[in-house]
């Protein structure tokens, strides 16, 4: 089995870890608490694969982030759909390390549960489509595409 | 409408009115309505807290802050009341260190002198390992739990061993998480350096040991030593250069049974760890030490040998009666080989010394003195020697015997002159030269600590002879001694006539000068034997003959008789009267009296 090292990749509050717990537990807590550093989460995609999910803090503190990317083998870009800002965090990260674009991704737009509070736009999407050719309108409180967004991402890997 | 309102209430609610406002009256009246409740209070907490066992509860809630100020304002309370409490707890506490102390220093006494101590002291010394270390080794035990083998780049894990028990996480994360961590330290306390090295996970202790490619982390526990983090660089190096190919390709992560098993080395214990250290090749060090040891012992050695010969010829150089012509060494012993006087002294015991030496005659001072004080063999005779000249000091008692002694010092090799500077003593004692050698009549010697005392008189030459014979005795005194001579005692009692007017009686004058007469006539008389005294009496023959004669008569009894009383022996006195044959006119009182002669 393979291990491969997943970077989430977002602005504070998107959403990260809720995907991750979602993913990895099946577990939802609307309780936000926020991410100190890194957290580090394991799941077995098939026999072949295991990721390693890197859910990454601190990218409003410049450059900390950086020494928990080296080595990445995909990364996993969240935006809040109900935040289009987030989405300009994205830019800042991507204009600091440009190496990210290399690298095997997908992009999940989360808290599509929140509909009323959805503020997006189509110009929102193409600039995602620059990130990754494949996006997901996910929700970790219900679980909406989150295993598919992954599963995706495992598939390209590979 | 509303009065008939209130007339109606009045009507029918007046009591109760009533019991309302006097209800109001007691809670409007605050003192009233505490004792009140006070009567109620206690039975109403028990019966609700039997009721509710969690109000009581409310009643244990802390307020720190109220105990601060309750402590603050009356210290001296608190400290009275902490007391009896605190008193006890020092003791304890003071009591159970002085029993660790204690115990460290009994087992310290125990560890410095046991034979396991000494033991591990040699270990130390043949090792290099410090002796600490090495007690600390054989104490404390410690486990190698589990190893990872981290990528440095992803913190991916590449390789992992363990003990199937103690696989309690994801070994995944876990790694990820020590990488995540350690690039945390790195970036903000410890930029430059390796970032994360060690770190206690509950009783556990993790070490990262940095690689170039991938670090080891190790979970170990119990207590690991100094030789374990020294193993696991070792491992780091071995792994990075004989596993290169696993390292650098990522499918082969987590992949590599080689690679596995190479880590299983890793999971020790504290004994394997040891058995390993000791099988790993030979450490040199302490054989270095044994033959710097030996070589510097060599060298000490052969120093100290050359030392030694070196004195040893310096010592039978300067040895009188000793020329020596050859020193060797054979057989853990000197040897020297030369010529040697009979005299001549030399230490061949405590210089490991033996002699091959040929016999000869030294003519040096110190052996010809040595030579002629054994041929003299008199202890009283001391012999010193230089440049061939003999001088024989001391005393001797036999003169004949000492000159014969002398004259063969003369005929002795080596002689030139002899120098006699012996002083020649009388063997005889005072009492037995006294028995031999009668005193002088006229001397009495008497003796004293400190000097011979002689007393008496005699002549002068008497004397001196004396006084030379009894020096050899000690010292003499003559001071006491009255010199005479036998010409001056007969002078003077030729010239010493008596005058005696009264033919009856001798006064003290006449006795004073008799006294001197008998003496001094018996001091002649000892001094020479054959003379007498002649006593002639006379008178001026003033008035009749037969009165003078008469008169004459008894003067020269007076006299004869005093001298005889005096000690002089009659047949030593000759007497003759001076008869008048003719009477004279006048008195002539320098012819009356005894006149004194002697007569040899």
């Amino acid at each position: 089995m393979i291990s491969k090292k997943i970077c989430m990749i977002g602005r504070f509050a998107v959403g990260k870890t809720s995907l991750v717990d979602r993913y990895v537990k099946n577990h939802f807590s609307e309780q936000y608490q926020t991410t100190v550093g890194v957290a580090i989460s394991t799941k077995i995609m098939d026999e072949t694969t295991k990721f390693v999910i890197w859910d990454i803090a601190g990218f409003e503190q410049e450059n900390h982030y950086k020494p928990y990317l080296r080595g990445a083998h995909a990364i996993i870009y969240v935006v809040d759909a109900t935040e289009p800002e987030s989405l300009h965090t994205l830019d800042q990260i991507i204009a600091d390390s440009p190496e990210l674009k290399d690298l095997p991704a997908v992009c999940f737009i989360n808290k599509t549960d929140l509909v009323d509070d959805i503020v997006w736009q189509d110009e929102y999407t193409t600039k995602i489509t620059d990130l990754s050719e494949h996006h997901f309108w996910t929700s970790a409180k219900t679980g909406d595409n989150v295993e598919t967004g992954f599963k995706t991402l495992a598939h390209n890997l590979t | 409408m509303s009065d008939d309102r209130e007339k109606l209430k009045a009507l029918l609610l007046s009591e109760e009115i009533a019991q309302i406002q006097a209800l109001q009256k007691l809670l409007d009246d605050k003192e009233a309505l505490s004792k009140k409740l006070s009567e109620v209070l206690d039975p109403a907490t028990d019966l609700t807290i039997a009721q509710n066992p969690n109000f009581q509860k409310k009643f244990s809630k802390i307020d720190s802050k109220s105990y601060v100020r309750a402590i603050k304002a009356n210290k001296q309370t608190f400290i009275d009341a902490l007391l009896p409490i605190i008193g006890p707890m020092i003791r304890k506490s003071v009591t159970a260190a002085i029993r660790r102390f204690v115990s460290d220093v009994n087992r310290a006494v125990e560890m410095g002198l046991s034979f396991k101590a000494l033991k591990w002291r040699w270990k130390a010394f043949r090792t290099g390992i410090p002796f600490a270390e090495i007690v600390f080794n054989n104490t404390i035990e410690y486990q190698v739990q589990q190893v990872f083998l981290i990528d440095n780049h992803s913190g991916l894990l590449v390789a992992y061993a363990g003990h199937g028990e103690a696989l309690l996480q994801d070994k995944d994360a876990m790694s990820a998480m020590l990488t995540a961590i350690q690039d945390f330290v790195k970036d903000s306390v410890n930029a430059d350096g390796e970032g994360l090295s060690a770190a206690e996970i509950d009783d556990d202790i993790l070490w990262i040991t940095p690689g170039n490619k991938a670090k080891i982390a190790a979970i170990i526990k119990g207590a690991p030593t100094q030789r374990l983090r020294e193993r696991m660089l070792a491992a780091s190096e071995d792994i990075h250069i004989e596993f290169y190919q696993e390292l650098e390709s990522e499918h082969l992560w987590n992949n590599s049974p080689e690679l596995d098993a190479e880590l299983e080395k890793l999971l020790l214990t504290k004994s394997q760890s040891d058995e390993e250290q000791e099988k790993k090749g030979i450490n040199f060090w302490p054989w270095l030490i044994i033959l710097g040891g030996l070589l510097l012992w060599w060298a000490w050695s052969s120093y100290q040998h050359h030392q030694n010969r070196q004195e040893l010829i310096g010592l039978l150089n300067k040895t009188p009666g000793f020329v020596l012509t050859k020193l060797r060494f054979e057989n853990d012993q000197f040897i020297a080989t030369g010529l040697q006087d009979p005299l001549a002294e030399i230490d061949t015991i405590n210089n490991n010394l033996k002699l091959e030496s040929t016999p000869f005659l030294s003519l040096e001072d110190s052996i010809i003195q040595k030579r002629l004080q054994n041929l003299l063999n008199d202890g009283k005779l001391q012999i010193s020697v230089q440049d061939k000249v003999v001088k024989v000091e001391g005393t001797s008692h036999d003169q004949d015997v000492l000159n014969n002694q002398l004259n063969i010092l003369k005929h002795q090799p080596g002689v030139a002159a002899v120098i006699d500077q012996v002083k020649y003593e009388s063997s005889l004692t005072l009492d037995s030269f006294l028995k031999n050698n009668s005193i002088p009549s006229t001397l009495e010697l008497n003796k004293n600590d400190d000097e011979l005392i002689i007393t008496g008189f005699t002549t002068l030459s008497t004397l001196q002879e004396l006084e030379q014979k009894l020096q050899v005795f000690g010292k003499v005194n003559t001071r006491a001694v009255e010199v005479v001579t036998p010409a001056a005692l007969k002078a003077h009692i030729n010239a010493s006539p008596l005058p005696i007017i009264n033919p009856n009686s001798l006064n003290e004058t006449h006795t004073q000068h008799l006294n001197k007469i008998s003496k001094a006539f018996l001091q002649l008389k000892q001094l020479q034997n054959d003379v007498t005294i002649k006593l002639t009496a006379q008178s001026d023959c003033q008035g009749s003959l037969e009165e003078s004669n008469e008169f004459s008569q008894k003067r020269m009894k007076l006299v004869h008789t005093y001298l005889l009383t005096k000690g002089i022996d009659n047949s030593t006195i000759l007497t003759q009267v001076v008869e008048c044959s003719s009477t004279a006119e006048n008195i002539d009182k320098s012819k009356i009296g005894v006149w004194f002669e002697v007569i040899e």
